[in-house]
């Protein structure tokens, strides 16, 4: 039986309520970063992986992430979010300075649902269009755009935590969001 | 787009992913980065006259926005900068002021600050129900809390704005952004900040926090946005405010007062009296009564009348109560009665009369206290109307307000045509104050030492304009004496400091030294933004509220 929003609301707060009291605990006492660590590594590797070729770099990048976490750590603040958020948005900033540096790194990986998910979206009105469109639009987008569709649809997260992710409001995020969408059904309706 | 879009990939299992956990590896990356950075700690300590341009070329090894950089400004002490709270309206929630619109007619909003909103029908499809969201960003702490960025990149040259006034519109639908339909365009006239010329619409794009010009912002005579055009307000309140209330409310006192019997009379033994068979429809207000009798009330009834045939006999009602006509033939009778009854008669209708009466006279008194505030809302309106008198260019338009404005003749317009929404601003770009450069770092007490404010902004609240000092990108801190000038910075918890225009006065600051200006925290726990501007109303007299 599927979860109802209350089951999934109390096991988000669940989480929320360990991840603060194991940052809590790794404030005080490094070695307890590992208990985090353990944690999140696999979320932040597959997020990782998502977006940058090679299984070494994509390691090597992950292991950045946790570095750079653990020397901030003092600095974190809840706000109400998994720690995870927090360490895919220095994940996005690691990978947008690797993309940089090193040509052909940067993908964008399209899951086998993505289009479903797109679809989905009633806001967005589309419909009857082909994988290799959305590939091509895809190509065609900016990279903020991409980043956008990829958190949302790709990946399935909720306005409030994409939000969270990129650092702005969730108000901004709505109107990036409506602002994305309206120019990717536009470059779709073109490829038709 | 510089990432291959790739489809069909394979993923890892868990087991593969986790077997590449290597904790002692972060450990012994932390110890290493911690180790470098207190070497390049101790070059800066050895190099404390050039420390200001380390600040510039210091390789961060953080994240974008909780950033704190080891760096020193000073030969003997340490002082770690900190970045600001990254959402600090989050923390001081902006105000903001929701109108309801009907999008398929014009539309004229008239917000809290007198500003005028003009929505022309059509401007927006595909909703019945628009709401307008309205932020005014116009005083300092807003815009400072806002955090939208003050900078202006023209052609590669940096400004900063000096405001004329900065708001935010939105509309939703359904709790979704709404866009507006092309080619149509909103006209908000706004009550502008200062009279200076040259001011331009600026339009700020959230995605990139960068502005873009739009065009030349002339200031509006009073006469240009308001002459002649008088508002229906009372008429247009009306339709809105008071539907058919008072008639509603007469109509309910007329039924009621329509059941209510006449007053009972008691029949008296010294006076004529007989029955008569009359038509109830023809005197409702006696066809309740039992065994109603009628009692002659002057000398004109004769006790012979009782013993004539009369061939017709007819009651009459009159301006001063009932009389009846006799007739036989030529002859005709006539003389004033009053409707009577019996004692017991009497008693049981006196009483269903003293209750309807006591009904009708409560509703009568509940209509008075409708129409009394009733005609203090037509008052008050009223009153109004001569503040609404120059709103409107156009009868027709159906005014929203919430009937709080305080503008006046007075009140200097700025019109921004707007064919989309979001942040736009009226602006003079100006480069960074060209008057006193001096090497100044901006410090806060934290429990643990002094920091120094990554970024802080300069106001000068005569104009006002907006300085913001990124301390990493700025080698010295240009203000102009004689300004009120005014600082404001937050810290990484959205604590926010401040530092006044006593400050700067009498201020002298030896070439290639660095002063330490120490802000002062707004202490308290402030749970809305108009809590901190009291306070820092309260901090400085030059800040106008």
């Amino acid at each position: 039986m599927p979860a109802s929003p209350e089951d999934l609301h109390t096991s988000r707060k669940r989480n929320v309520d360990e991840d603060d009291r194991l940052v809590a605990l790794a404030k005080e006492n490094r070695e307890a970063f590992g208990a985090l660590y353990a944690k999140y590594w696999e979320p932040v590797y597959r997020f990782i992986y998502k977006r940058i070729m090679g299984e070494e770099r994509v390691k090597d990048i992950a292991q950045v992430v946790f570095i750079k976490a653990m020397l901030n750590l003092h600095k974190y603040e809840t706000r109400g979010f998994a720690f995870s958020s927090w360490l895919f948005r220095i994940a996005l900033n690691e990978i947008a300075d690797a993309a940089k540096k090193e040509k052909n790194l940067g993908i964008v990986d399209v899951p086998a649902d993505g289009k479903e998910e797109l679809v989905l979206e009633p806001d967005i009105g589309l419909r009857d269009f082909q994988l290799e469109q959305l590939v091509e639009a895809l190509n065609q987008s900016s990279p903020e755009d991409v980043e956008l569709i990829e958190l949302r649809f790709f990946e399935k997260r909720r306005l409030r935590e994409v939000a969270n992710i990129l650092g702005i409001s969730e108000t901004n995020c709505k109107v990036r969001m409506h602002r994305t969408m309206k120019r990717l059904k536009a470059t779709i309706e073109k490829l038709k | 787009m510089n990432r291959k879009v790739v489809t069909g990939r394979t993923h890892p299992s868990s087991e593969e992913v986790n077997s590449l956990q290597n904790f002692g590896e972060i450990i012994g990356g932390v110890s290493k980065i911690r180790r470098e950075r207190r070497i390049k700690i101790s070059l800066a300590t050895a190099a404390a006259a050039i420390a200001t341009l380390i600040i510039g070329l210091w390789p961060s090894i953080d994240t974008n926005d909780q950033t704190t950089a080891e760096l020193s400004t000073d030969s003997k002490t340490e002082i770690l900068a900190v970045d600001s709270h990254s959402d600090l309206e989050t923390l001081y929630p902006i105000q903001v002021e929701n109108y309801d619109i009907n999008p398929e007619v014009d539309n004229l909003i008239v917000t809290s600050n007198g500003t005028l909103i003009d929505v022309p029908a059509g401007s927006f499809s595909g909703s019945e129900n628009v709401t307008l969201e309205f932020k005014d960003l116009s005083d300092p702490m807003t815009v400072f809390v806002s955090q939208i960025s003050m900078d202006f990149d023209s052609l590669g040259v940096k400004y900063h704005f000096q405001s004329g006034g900065m708001f935010e519109l939105t509309a939703l639908s359904d709790n979704q952004v709404l866009l507006m339909n092309d080619g149509s365009e909103i006209q908000v006239s706004y009550p502008t900040l200062t009279s200076d010329q040259g001011m331009n619409q600026y339009r700020y794009d959230i995605e990139t926090k960068s502005w873009t010009y739009d065009m030349p912002m002339p200031l509006d005579q009073l006469k240009g946005v308001c002459e002649t055009h008088k508002v229906d307000f009372t008429k247009q309140q009306s339709k809105r405010k008071a539907p058919n209330r008072l008639t509603d409310f007469q109509g309910e006192v007329d039924a009621i007062l329509a059941t209510v019997p006449d007053e009972p009379q008691l029949a008296s033994s010294k006076h004529y009296k007989f029955h008569f068979d009359f038509d109830p429809l023809d005197f409702p207000e006696l066809a309740g009564f039992e065994d109603i009798m009628f009692q002659a009330k002057d000398s004109r009834f004769k006790r012979s009348f009782y013993e004539n045939s009369w061939d017709a006999v007819e009651l009459k009602k009159g301006k001063i109560g009932y009389s009846i006509v006799l007739k036989n033939g030529i002859e005709e009778e006539n003389f004033n009665v009053v409707p009577v009854l019996q004692k017991d008669e009497y008693e049981s209708a006196l009483d269903d009369y003293e209750n309807a009466k006591v009904e009708a006279e409560a509703k009568i008194d509940q209509f008075g206290e409708v129409q009394a505030a009733h005609k203090a809302w037509i008052d008050d309106v009223r009153s109004r109307e001569s503040e609404y008198e120059f709103v409107s260019r156009d009868k027709a338009k159906v005014v929203t307000s919430r009937l709080i404005t305080d503008i006046d003749e007075m009140t200097m317009y700025r019109t921004f045509n707007l064919p989309s929404l979001g942040v736009v601003n009226c602006d003079i770009p100006f480069q960074f104050p060209k008057g006193t450069g001096i090497q100044a770092d901006f410090v806060g007490k934290h429990d643990d030492g002094m920091r120094r404010f990554a970024q802080v902004q300069l106001i000068e609240m005569d104009s006002p304009s907006y300085a913001a000092y990124h301390m990493a990108e700025y080698l010295d801190f240009r203000y102009r004496k004689g300004k009120k000038n005014l600082i404001l910075a937050a810290d990484h918890e959205g604590r926010i400091a401040v530092g006044t225009t006593d400050m700067f006065n009498g201020l002298k600051v030896p070439k290639g030294e660095t002063h330490q200006f120490e802000l002062k925290w707004m202490e308290g726990s402030f749970e809305s933004l108009d809590e901190l501007k009291a306070e820092l109303h309260l901090l400085t007299d030059d800040y106008a509220m």
